[in-house]
């Protein structure tokens, strides 16, 4: 279907609906109510996604000219963004339902949903920093959600790294515009592409969005917030709002109109970086939420990866935004049917649903892995086909690389299966239909949404079969099998377990570690001396001010000036300068 | 049309009790404002001239840039006088209080009229004396001691600009406020020193009042005064008769171009700059909540300074569009700090933990005008910081973008601390009523102001791009200051 939608009301109502909720949830007598109304709240959007035209802008006057449309790059980000939104808002309606703090979650909600929404449909860089911002600064809400202190300390870090964000990709916008002398989106690589500062300009963008994307040392936030975030909250957070951060590269950066091969290097390596580094972390973690947090990592870091593809070889911008945007789809959807069966197997309370959760989380796991036949399977054919033509002399490297990180993707994968397990809980937990019902649906969608791309590019199917493809999960999971039956056999063995546990945030420690032996250093070394000389100054100040003697001159002589006959005279001298200068 | 501007000055006050009759005349007064903004914007104009010595003529004129001032003041003073009458209800002496009020109004009116330096001068002094008894309005020892301070620094600063003012006179004749410049074509006639020496001489008597730093002195000091006096002394009386008659001197008076050949606006910039940082440094240790906000003026006021001295358009636009965005969202602060100390006795941040959840609506208004003066999108502060910002990056200024951005940070770092004591902590112990609470939180009289500033702060940045916007006006005052400099074109 394509409906030419060329009137802003479509438009404007798809972005402006959560945010309106989002402000009548201020009412109480709207409240019963809205929970309803907000779960479903993406629907318009994904029903634009689905019949609007490809290709279509349309101009408001609200800001400074907003301009709202679609591409065919951000049409494939709107239909997995609100397809999870919506899954993900129907699962919370019946998953926050006994939260007390209820309309504080929906309010948060649906501010984050206004800003992702809006970051897709935004055609110019004015509302799109706009939305970025809304959603960015809305997100805090929800994983600050519990108030619990881990919640609290996780927003903390998250805001701080938001605000990071904000202070870099502000000047790059900046300059941006002025480099574009326009605001339209359309305009801007080229536009970069020839700026004199373009270097500048990149390397603000790559970082401003980098925290987002939660690039390789930006990502310290994004194991602490996406655990800490209610569940379907974590689904969204992980599944859409991290590539809000990746499109904000596809958008800005100059791919296919100049050749960047050392920013390329740059992000391969960071890339590289992150696939392994996010799975050697992710590997030690207990919580299975945080486990799913550094595999997003390290997801992020295989598109990094094709991103960096597209840098040194811009001539190749289509074949890797198709493989960009298929991985993007992919990981969207199984990373938010993970999220989701964390939450499922934490009410599991017969035997049937933990055999059901079971399969389901298994198959989700699976997808992820790259088993074939598999959404991931098929998203890691098209990466591979994008990195074999980088610049010597990666593609050689990269064959390599990417299969083992499929077999690190499997054992974080086997990691994660062991650590949620359902396990019987007590008759008190429940499972009510609305989780059930998104769950389902997130997890048919995930296992069947490749069968919509167009038939020249569903041929991958059948090289997903390819031994090539083959090996890694199995070696994957022949080695968690290993691993897991021979800890149970040193265990029993010895009685006690093996266990290694890396601080949530990694880094973040060394990071921490370091602010602090910065603010001794201060303490001990710089606070003291400068408080003295505080001290000193207040101390002849106070004096004065209490004491007359200790300035006795300046206060006389204001006494003096003061007194009538000194101030008259005074006037009349003035007055008779002021004459002077006038004639 | 010239009855109608005396008008404003018929309403000077002295006794004038009626509240009635004083709201009468403030909304008498908005009208004429807005049929005067549309003539001037199908381009009339509007004077009134009366002679008083050969040479020096009392002149009031309107155009563009004097628009967009008295109409700040026109709109805000209403908003304010509703507050003032909520306010003042526990506080004597309201027949004084009221009348230095509209004094000093009256006097802001003027000073947006005026159409020559004497005439500004005139006006500037009337408004220095009409606020001091505001100011130590309590009459308490502190009150006064205040006074006294800001006595001095007024009387100084004053004293300079008179200097400058009758040196200028005294060379050139009488001065008439011009687009493009008085002086513009006559730097052949005078060395380059004196004319920096007069430009120093305005700028520096003018900066007491805008609170350039080291001029700031009095401004923490004078927050003492009630409420609405702080409110109003922040967004649109004292500092920003200082920060309009900077635009006056470098627009109309010298015009953009002789003052850069002059070469005396980088340093007016790194000036403004520098005040632009350590007042927010300052503000990032005040517990008292009115002294933060009273530093966070001291800094915002010189992003107009700023974008006065970048030269071009873009910049120009969101230094003059500042006069009223940190205008409506000050006075939002302050109406909010009011209400917290008028109605639960709460002076200091510290005292904030979880007030949101007893004063919901005021702690919204509070938070949209703190995203304003963050400069986060779509609040009115965006727009100021955006054209600032791309006005430096067009200028080839890129270090006053990075004031920007270390603005915005000191800014999170002082506002966003007490947002989130707010909202998200608990309260320490349940919050004591001075005043009993109505339906609302606290009287609708001060609520009602504080909600109506704070949807400007939203309004004016989200409908930016419509006619009539203080953007769009700004950008009508640029074209019409800036005929001297090749224009730009923006986006």
């Amino acid at each position: 279907m394509n409906i030419a939608l060329t009137t802003p009301a479509p438009w404007l109502l798809v972005v402006s609906l959560p945010l309106l909720l989002a402000l009548l949830i201020t009412l109480p007598r709207l409240r019963p109510v809205m929970p309803r109304l907000a779960a479903w709240s993406a629907a318009p959007a994904l029903l634009l996604a689905i019949v609007a035209s490809r290709e279509v802008v349309v101009e408001t006057s609200l800001l400074l000219g907003m301009r709202l449309g679609l591409t065919s790059v951000t049409r494939v980000f709107l239909l997995f963004t609100a397809t999870l939104w919506l899954l993900a808002g129907l699962y919370a309606q019946a998953y926050m339902a006994r939260d007390p703090a209820l309309n504080r979650f929906w309010g948060f909600y649906l501010l984050t949903l206004g800003g992702n929404l809006g970051v897709l449909l935004a055609r110019d860089l004015v509302s799109f920093y706009l939305f970025f911002t809304v959603m960015g600064f809305a997100a805090y809400g929800l994983v600050a959600h519990s108030r619990s202190s881990t919640a609290l300390r996780a927003a903390r870090i998250y805001l701080i790294l938001v605000i990071m964000g904000e202070a870099l990709l502000l000047p790059a916008l900046l300059l941006t515009a002025v480099a574009t002398a326009s605001y339209d989106l359309e305009l801007v690589p080229l536009a970069i592409a020839q700026a004199p500062n373009r270097n500048l300009i990149i390397g603000l963008f790559l970082a401003g969005f980098g925290v987002k994307a939660g690039a390789l040392l930006l990502h310290m936030w994004l194991p602490l917030a996406h655990p800490a975030a209610p569940t379907p909250a974590s689904a969204v957070l992980s599944g859409t709002m991290i590539k809000a951060g990746l499109l904000g590269w596809l958008l800005f950066l100059p791919l296919g109109a100049v050749a960047l091969p050392e920013w390329g290097t740059v992000c391969m390596l960071a890339g590289l970086g992150a696939t392994f580094y996010g799975v050697a972390i992710g590997l030690t973690q207990p919580d299975p939420k945080t486990i799913l947090a550094y595999s997003s990592i390290s997801q992020m870091g295989l598109m990094t990866i094709a991103l960096a593809v597209a840098l040194m070889v811009p001539t190749e911008r289509s074949l890797i935004l198709t493989a960009i945007m298929i991985y993007a789809t992919h990981h969207a959807l199984t990373k938010g049917a993970l999220f989701l069966s964390v939450g499922m197997a934490a009410g599991a309370s017969r035997v049937w649903h933990i055999w059901l959760v079971g399969v389901g989380t298994i198959l989700a796991a699976l997808a992820m892995a790259g088993a074939p036949l598999s959404s991931g399977a098929i998203a890691k054919v098209f990466l591979k086909d994008a990195t074999y033509i980088a610049l010597p002399p990666w593609p050689g490297w990269l064959s390599l690389l990417l299969q083992l990180s499929a077999v690190a993707t499997t054992l974080l994968m086997g990691r994660f299966l062991l650590a949620v397990w359902p396990r019987m809980c007590d008759a008190g937990k429940r499972l009510p239909p609305g989780m059930w019902l998104s769950w389902l649906t997130l997890l048919a969608l995930m296992l069947g949404w490749f069968f919509v791309l167009p038939s020249g590019l569903l041929d991958a199917i059948n090289r997903t079969l390819a031994f090539s493809a083959l090996w890694p999960p199995v070696i994957g999971a022949l080695i968690v099998a290993a691993v897991y039956y021979g800890q149970r056999l040193w265990q029993q063995r010895t009685g006690n377990a093996l266990r290694l546990v890396i601080p949530e945030g990694d880094v973040l420690v060394l990071v921490i570690a370091f602010l602090h032996t910065l603010r001794r250093g201060w303490q001990l070394v710089v606070e003291p001396r400068w408080k003295a000389g505080w001290h000193h100054s207040t101390r002849r100040w106070s004096v004065y001010r209490q004491n007359i003697s200790g300035w006795p001159d300046l206060v006389r002589m204001e006494r003096w000036l003061r007194s009538w006959p000194v101030a008259g005279t005074l006037f009349v001298v003035l007055v008779l300068v002021v004459l002077l200068l006038i004639h | 049309m010239v009855p109608s501007i005396l008008l404003f000055f018929l309403r000077d006050t002295r006794a004038r009790l009626r509240i009635g009759l004083y709201l009468g005349a403030e909304v008498v007064k908005l009208i004429l404002v807005i049929i005067m903004l549309l003539g001037i914007y199908a381009g009339e104009s509007y004077e009134l001239r009366v002679a008083i010595a050969p040479g020096i003529d009392f002149l009031l004129r309107a155009n563009a840039l004097a628009m967009l001032f008295l109409g700040l003041s026109a709109g805000l003073w209403l908003v304010t006088t509703i507050y003032a009458i909520g306010y003042m209800r526990n506080l004597p002496h309201h027949s004084r209080f009221y009348g230095f009020f509209g004094l000093s109004v009256t006097s802001t009116a003027g000073l947006a009229l005026a159409g020559n330096l004497f005439t500004f001068y005139f006006f500037y002094e009337t408004l220095t004396l009409a606020t001091y008894p505001l100011v130590v309005h309590r009459q308490t020892r502190e009150a006064l001691a205040a006074g006294r301070t800001y006595l001095r620094y007024a009387v100084t600063g004053g004293a300079v600009l008179l200097l400058g003012i009758v040196w200028l006179q005294a060379l050139v004749g009488p001065v008439e406020f011009t687009e493009g410049g008085a002086l513009a074509g006559l730097q052949a006639e005078y060395s380059a020193t004196t004319l920096i020496a007069m430009f120093v001489l305005l700028i520096a008597g003018l900066g007491v009042k805008t609170a350039l730093f080291p001029l700031h002195g009095w401004l923490p000091v004078a927050m003492v005064a009630p409420a609405p006096v702080s409110a109003l002394v922040h967004a649109v009386a004292v500092v920003k008769a200082g920060a309009f008659g900077v635009v006056r001197v470098v627009y109309e008076i010298f015009g953009i171009a002789l003052a850069q050949e002059l070469s005396v606006l980088l340093p007016l910039s790194i000036v403004a700059a520098t005040t632009i940082i350590y007042g927010s440094l300052r503000a990032l240790v005040q517990d008292d909540l009115k002294r933060r906000l009273a530093y966070s003026t001291v800094s915002q006021l010189s992003y107009i300074t700023l974008g006065v001295a970048i030269v071009g358009s873009v910049a120009t636009i969101g230094g003059i569009v500042h006069l009223v965005h940190q205008g409506i969202m000050k006075i939002t602060l302050f109406f909010c700090a009011g209400i917290l100390a008028d109605t639960l006795g709460i002076t200091h941040v510290s005292q904030m933990n979880g007030v949101a959840r007893r004063m919901p609506a005021t702690m919204v208004a509070f938070s949209i005008a703190v995203a304003g003066m963050i400069g986060l999108p779509p609040f009115a502060g965006f727009i100021s910081k955006w054209y600032l910002g791309m006005g430096a990056v067009e200028a080839g200024q890129t270090w006053v973008m990075v004031v920007l951005i270390a603005s915005t940070l000191l800014n999170m770092a002082y506002f966003l601390p007490i947002v989130y004591a707010a909202w998200f902590r608990t309260p320490d112990g349940p919050f004591i009523d001075k005043i009993a609470p109505g339906r609302f939180e606290t009287s609708w009289l001060l609520l009602l102001p504080t909600l109506t500033t704070a949807l400007l702060t939203l309004i004016f940045g989200l409908f930016a791009s419509a006619a009539f916007s203080p953007l769009q006006w700004s950008e009508l005052i640029a074209a019409r200051e800036l005929v001297s400099l090749p224009q730009v074109v923006t986006p």
